[in-house]
């Protein structure tokens, strides 16, 4: 099979089955779409897994080895703050102590796992031991974005919250850890990558943020723009007659019924 | 009193920006420019990323345009608009790219850029999309887990 069919068959077509399979999952209409879509996301997302294997000469293949190396610590995360999240002060569904200790274990652990995947030998390489491109994609964004937004939310915390000071705290907390994390990758150098490279790497993040913003906002006034049209091109609705005597009279009948109560 | 003290929306928004500014400025101050790196590796990334986002986001729009003609009468005149908009983003990066190297990142072909500039923007969106809920879950969990503001006995009272 050609090498661009192949990874078109292998690697592209599942991943767009992802989306697709979890788009087809909203359909409400009919029962059987539900399960069927989250199926069809299922079946891709183990494909695009497998593609290291099964389209190894692909460049994409890499996308599908970083997503595997990258899922173990960030379920864990995940499953860590939920867990930590649903043994608080919920109102139902509340998990008990011991489900919050083993949600902060996840959550540390996680942490650690993704730090030693720059810090160690941990760290995702593809066939003839370069690092996978992708993973120095992936670490500067998720840096930046995490060092950003945990400071953003924070001050949201302060500014939209009710006396939530000490709650913020926690996010100020995971953004400077992010920021120090960055600052240290950009001056001392790992097992695997040179500290002026991940320099350079986080100037790409930094330009890859901002066009990720302007394609967004974009994309985003262009949907605005054509709801606007659309709405704008649609006729006002025709004004009806007022109601008659007789139409009067059955509306105070109905108002009569409803109104009042048991005495 | 404690209104007057708490920072305005601006102030969030500051502080979205606020980290990038700094990382570059002590980056700067600490070691310089980097050797053989500048504006001319830095264009084609925002520009490549603009549009493959541009693309991405009006395809996904595009998807939630099917159930918003759906509660009109005429559902396919607003996707027949946003598929111009997709067509039109998919045309510009072809024609972009196609104007020389300017937009080739060390890719031999269009085809491969366009390959690797979709890859790339996923690749992105997962890590936003994951300290995005990061720190989602912190926030939350930091709420539930700080002592109710419900004060019982004012709850009570509220309830008689």
């Amino acid at each position: 099979m050609d090498e661009v069919l192949k990874a078109a068959v292998f690697f592209w077509l599942p991943f767009a089955l992802v989306p697709f399979g979890v788009w087809v999952a909203q359909i409400k209409s009919a029962k059987i779409t539900d399960k069927l879509g989250y199926l069809v996301a299922v079946v891709g997302g183990i494909l695009v897994l497998a593609s290291p294997w099964t389209v190894p000469e692909s460049p994409s293949s890499a996308v599908g080895q970083l997503i595997g190396f990258i899922v173990g610590p960030v379920i864990l995360i995940l499953f860590g703050l939920f867990n930590i999240a649903y043994s608080g002060n919920v109102p139902v569904g509340r998990l008990s102590t011991r489900d919050r200790y083993f949600g902060l274990l996840s959550f540390i652990l996680g942490i650690i796992w993704l730090s030693l995947m720059h810090w160690w030998e941990l760290t995702p390489v593809v066939d003839g031991g370069e690092i996978n491109p992708y993973w120095l994609v992936f670490l500067p964004n998720l840096l930046l974005s995490l060092t950003c937004l945990a400071m953003a939310g924070g001050l949201a915390m302060i500014a939209f919250g009710d006396s939530r000071t000490n709650e913020s705290k926690y996010l100020f907390s995971a953004s400077a850890l992010s920021f120090t994390f960055i600052i240290c990758a950009m001056n001392f150098d790992s097992p695997k990558l040179e500290a002026i490279s991940f320099r350079e790497y986080v100037w790409l993040s930094i330009a890859d943020l901002i066009g990720i913003l302007i394609g967004a906002v974009l994309a985003i006034l262009s949907f605005a723009l054509v709801i606007f049209i659309y709405e704008k091109s649609i006729p006002s609705p025709e004004s009806i007659d007022a109601p008659n005597a007789e139409e009067l009279a059955h509306v105070s009948e109905v108002i009569t019924q409803n109104i009042g109560g048991d005495e | 009193m404690e209104n007057q003290t708490k920072p305005s929306a601006k102030v969030v928004l500051v502080g979205l920006l606020f980290p990038v500014i700094f990382i570059v400025a002590l980056d700067y101050s600490l070691n310089g420019s980097i050797p053989n790196f500048g504006i001319e590796e830095l264009n084609p990334r925002i520009a490549n990323s603009a549009l493959t986002a541009f693309i991405l986001f009006s395809t996904f729009l595009l998807g939630n345009m099917f159930f918003y003609g759906e509660s009109r009468n005429r559902p396919l005149a607003p996707i027949f608009s946003m598929a111009i908009a997709v067509m039109v983003g998919i045309l510009a990066t072809i024609f972009f790219i196609n104007q020389g190297p300017m937009l080739l990142e060390g890719n031999g072909s269009v085809r491969a850029q366009l390959v690797y500039n979709i890859a790339h923007t996923i690749v992105s969106i997962i890590a936003l999309s994951v300290s995005g809920l990061v720190t989602l879950g912190m926030m939350f969990s930091a709420i539930t887990n700080s002592p109710s503001k419900i004060d019982n006995f004012n709850f009570a009272a509220e309830e008689e």
